[in-house]
């Protein structure tokens, strides 16, 4: 007897059981109406399904392939499990039973089928609409993706140290992901696989970062990865068009030392230009070149591959989990010590010329110390933003589906480091942000393919330093913020007079105010009242800003802009009377000595000052303070413009002392009342300064 | 010169003790020599075992070869960067 | 002696695969549920007997096939398990996943198919 006919013989004893409980369970979910014979039912249509695919009987599949769906919606609560309903499953039984026995094959079966869906589908329709179907499906690749010809694609792929422990064989995955192309440029991951001696060989330390050059659609890869992508870092990039330009890695290698060259001020932008333009090829490297060009010396060269090698060092030394309540408990211990030193300098000061020069030679050397071990105990708390980013894959996997769409989530500088406090309430927004550009920016399949666009869209999340900051940028290729509609929300509002002249940028600055948002009807799931007025006050409370840049049809990018750490500002240090005040350089707007005719009272507003056709609050610091200060009229004082959660006001200063890094003690221990505080810092004198918090001042005026 | 050769099915169940009998064997003075030839295909864990152990090698000044590497084998090593 | 364990309540999907996989030469062994499963797995273990790979449906009457890979992944850290699903059964892949399954297969499938897969998950 043949394979085929012995397994047909074990379905139709399988079918005949089934269909016997089936019976029974239907008989007594009339009277009962228990959950769990819902389930059972369910189940065995659903087994019923899986053999009769596998069983060659086609018709029946199909067939309980509908009941199924049926089923599926009574389980889930969307319809009740009726008269209608159970008079309907028990005549199916009925067919299935003749399609079995028959072979597929007595008359009038098809005919008997088509009049049950008609039913089944009768039912569905008159419960709950039928969610549009995606057009198209996975009909293999497209014509657009035939003709490209090949591709690159820049593939890194980690694995979770336990991932032996799922059966799951990483080599096995990159076996096959090699075998759909070449692979022109590659390198395995080492740096986490210890000493022979001292490896656990169970577990997996290796990962690969390479390019790959294939045929095959983007598609075709993700599938290699589909069982392990969702918890290990694994990214995959569509590299095709930078590929084309820049061929070689190791260019960007050189590039990384030139740039290291620059930043220590060994060289000049200029020089470094000049010497990437004389490279000839890849046989020369910059270092030597640079030498040979006499823009730098052989050891500055040489320090410079050493920072390069620290800095790779401290992506690859793993680490010990520190509570960071500890580290910040250093910091203040730290503030601690930096008083200490600055009262001994006081003692210095009376010493006698030649012992308060050795001491103050000595307190030289530990300040140097000082400083080191606070930018030590910083750098821990740093820690790369990847793995925040990676959880939002399936975010993103997830709420796409939810609205029919299909979405990439693209990962770029996952290895940039931010304070892990940062990184802890950047979540929110984030998450806020994703999910207004899959909600609100992706447009559906449909309407990309009918503007030529691919049929997934791309979210892109990127994080990289810049100028002591951290940016993280959310960018979606989506239709981009219509601001006709937006206009139309704000006039509504009361933001803006019918007509008023508003540019794009303050435009654009609306969509963060209560209450306004272009979606046509508040999606269900961006909605529920949390707005990005929401998104960028937790922003602004880590110091941060978010800037908007939007291109009709293209997309937008949601930049966020952070300082590195919380625990260090850049901060304006301004006096007052004999009071020295901090305020972060991050909210300064500008800083101006008004003239007498620019201020004025305004009714319901108080005093402000006009800048430039605005009016702004003006706020007497000393007052807020209850302290003395040198001048009184604002035309003789200094005015700072700040800004925070997109007002702006005028704090009245007696003088502008130079910014400094500020490390913020925490003021718990102290007492402040008032909300303008943030914190407080340790001068270097040894005097406290309190740190203004602008949005917080912004609110304690307002009331 | 020590030999160690690979039973038909190493992989993550029986890494350990392949693990073992290479710390053992750096422990000792004579080369070491890895036999593939009765090995139909490694797996990742294997594989890393192989890496340090290269590592180890080149770190103390000893010889480490491999040999009888199928067509497999050896598409895999060189997949790992262990191209020989 | 190797085994490969196919777990699924239908016999017809545990014929069918056992028929698939037959020509690979390993000793195939069925279970009705997550709980019989289990039971062989401890009557092979104690023969002495390796299994080499385990194909397990994920609803199944008694034990659940993720409380199967669950309660297996206790004792056996290694052995890779596939995961038998209907592509309507998006979910109970990651559900797998996460209990400690190495990989999936879509019903129906194509014999070549699963052949296919199964060959490379067996070491």
């Amino acid at each position: 007897m043949d394979d085929t006919r012995v397994l047909r013989d074990v379905f139709i004893r399988e079918a005949a059981d089934i269909l016997a409980s089936l019976e029974s369970d239907l008989v007594r979910l009339e009277d009962e109406k228990a959950p769990e014979l819902v389930n059972d039912i369910f189940r065995y249509v659903h087994t019923l399904k899986g053999s009769s695919g596998i069983a060659g009987f086609k018709s029946v599949y199909a067939f309980t392939h509908r009941l199924e769906n049926l089923l599926d919606m009574v389980r889930s609560g969307k319809l009740a499990a009726g008269r209608e309903i159970i008079d309907l499953l028990l005549v199916g039984l009925d067919w299935i039973r003749l399609a079995i026995d028959s072979g597929e094959e007595a008359p009038g079966l098809d005919e008997g089928r088509e009049g049950l869906l008609k039913r089944v589908e009768a039912i569905i329709e008159s419960t709950a609409p039928i969610p549009a179907e995606a057009p198209g499906g996975d009909a293999g690749p497209s014509e657009e993706e035939m003709d490209l010809g090949y591709r690159y694609f820049r593939i890194k792929a980690g694995f979770r140290e336990d991932i032996f422990e799922t059966g799951t064989d990483p080599l096995m995955i990159m076996e096959d992901l090699f075998s759909l192309g070449v692979v022109v440029e590659r390198h395995t991951d080492r740096k986490r696989l210890p000493e022979l001696s001292a490896m656990d060989p169970e577990k997996c330390y290796l990962g690969w970062n390479l390019v790959l050059k294939t045929k095959s659609p983007l598609q075709k890869i993700d599938e290699v990865f589909m069982f392990v992508r969702g918890d290990n870092p694994i990214s995959v990039e569509d590299i095709t068009a930078q590929y084309a330009i820049s061929t070689e890695d190791p260019e960007i290698k050189e590039k990384r030392i030139g740039e290291i060259l620059v930043a220590k001020g060994i060289l000049t932008d200029v020089e470094l230009n000049d010497a990437l333009k004389t490279q000839d090829g890849e046989n020369t490297r910059i270092g030597d070149l640079v030498v040979a060009k006499g823009y730098a010396t052989e050891r500055e060269v040489q320090f410079a591959l050493g920072e390069q090698e620290k800095i790779r060092k401290r992506i690859e030394t793993s680490t010990v989990r520190v509570d960071t309540g500890k580290l910040d408990k250093l910091l203040n211990l730290l503030g601690e010590i930096v008083i200490g030193q600055s009262a001994i300098a006081g003692i210095a000061e009376e010493l006698d010329e030649e012992r308060g020069f050795m001491l103050k030679n000595a307190l030289y050397g530990l300040d140097r110390t000082t400083r080191e071990f606070q930018e030590q105990i910083m750098s821990i708390r740093m820690i790369p933003i990847g793995p925040s980013f990676e959880q939002f894959r399936r975010f993103v996997r997830d709420t796409a589906h939810a609205h029919g769409k299909e979405i990439r989530l693209e990962i770029d500088g996952g290895e940039t480091e931010l304070d892990k406090t940062v990184i802890e309430r950047i979540d929110d927004p984030l998450k806020h942000m994703i999910r207004n550009a899959i909600d609100h920016g992706i447009e559906p399949a449909s309407e990309r393919e009918a503007a030529g666009k691919d049929r997934n869209g791309t979210i892109t999340l990127r994080s990289y330093h810049q100028e002591g900051n951290v940016y993280i940028d959310v960018v979606d290729d989506g239709r981009g913020i219509d601001k006709v509609k937006l206009r139309a929300r704000a006039e509504q509002a009361g933001l803006l007079k019918p007509g008023e002249e508003a540019s794009e940028a303050k435009l654009l600055s609306f969509l963060f105010l209560p209450g306004v948002s272009t979606a046509e009807e508040v999606g269900d799931l961006s909605g529920r009242g949390v707005g990005m007025d929401v998104v960028k006050n937790n922003i602004e409370s880590l110091r941060g800003s978010v800037e908007i840049t939007t291109r009709p049809g293209k997309g937008s990018t949601f930049r966020i802009k952070l300082p590195l750490t919380l625990a260090i500002i850049e901060g304006m240090l301004v006096r007052v009377g004999r009071n020295v005040y901090i305020v972060p350089l991050l909210s300064i707007v500008e800083s101006l000595q008004p003239r007498k005719e620019d201020i004025r009272t305004v009714k319901e507003k108080g005093e402000v000052i006009q800048v430039r056709g605005e009016y702004v609050s003006l706020v007497r610091l000393y007052d807020l303070f209850g302290i003395e200060p040198e001048f009184r009229n604002p035309w003789e004082s200094l005015v700072v413009i700040v800004e925070a959660a997109g007002s702006r006001v005028g704090m009245m200063i007696d003088e502008l002392l130079g910014q400094q890094q500020i490390v913020i003690k925490s003021l718990e221990n102290h007492i402040t009342k008032s909300r303008a505080v943030s914190g407080a810092a340790i001068l270097g004198d040894g005097r406290v300064a309190l740190i203004i918090d602008i949005h917080g001042l912004i609110e304690e005026i307002s009331r | 010169m020590t030999v160690i050769r690979l039973r038909e099915n190493t992989g993550v169940k029986n890494v350990g003790s392949f693990h073992q009998s290479l710390v053992k064997a750096f422990g000792e003075d004579a080369d070491i020599l890895i036999d593939f030839s009765e090995t139909r295909r490694l797996d990742l864990s294997v594989m890393q075992v192989l890496i340090a152990a290269g590592r180890e090698a080149r770190a103390k000044s000893k010889t480490f070869r491999m040999r009888g590497a199928s067509e497999t084998v050896r598409r895999q090593l060189s997949i790992c960067g262990l191209s020989r | 002696m190797k085994h490969i364990l196919v777990i699924d309540d239908s016999p017809t999907i545990r014929v069918s695969v056992e028929f698939t996989i037959k020509k690979l030469g390993y000793q195939i062994r069925q279970a009705e549920n997550g709980k019989d499963a289990l039971e062989k797995i401890a009557e092979i273990q104690k023969a002495g007997d390796d299994i080499a790979l385990c194909i397990c449906d994920v609803n199944m009457p008694v034990m659940d096939g993720i409380t199967f890979i669950r309660e297996f992944r206790k004792t056996d850290k290694f052995t890779p398990v596939l995961v038998l699903t209907t592509e309507s059964e998006n979910e109970k892949v990651s559900a797998g996943r996460e209990a400690g399954a190495s990989g999936w297969i879509i019903k129906p499938f194509q014999p070549a198919e699963l052949l296919k897969i199964v060959e490379k998950f067996i070491r």
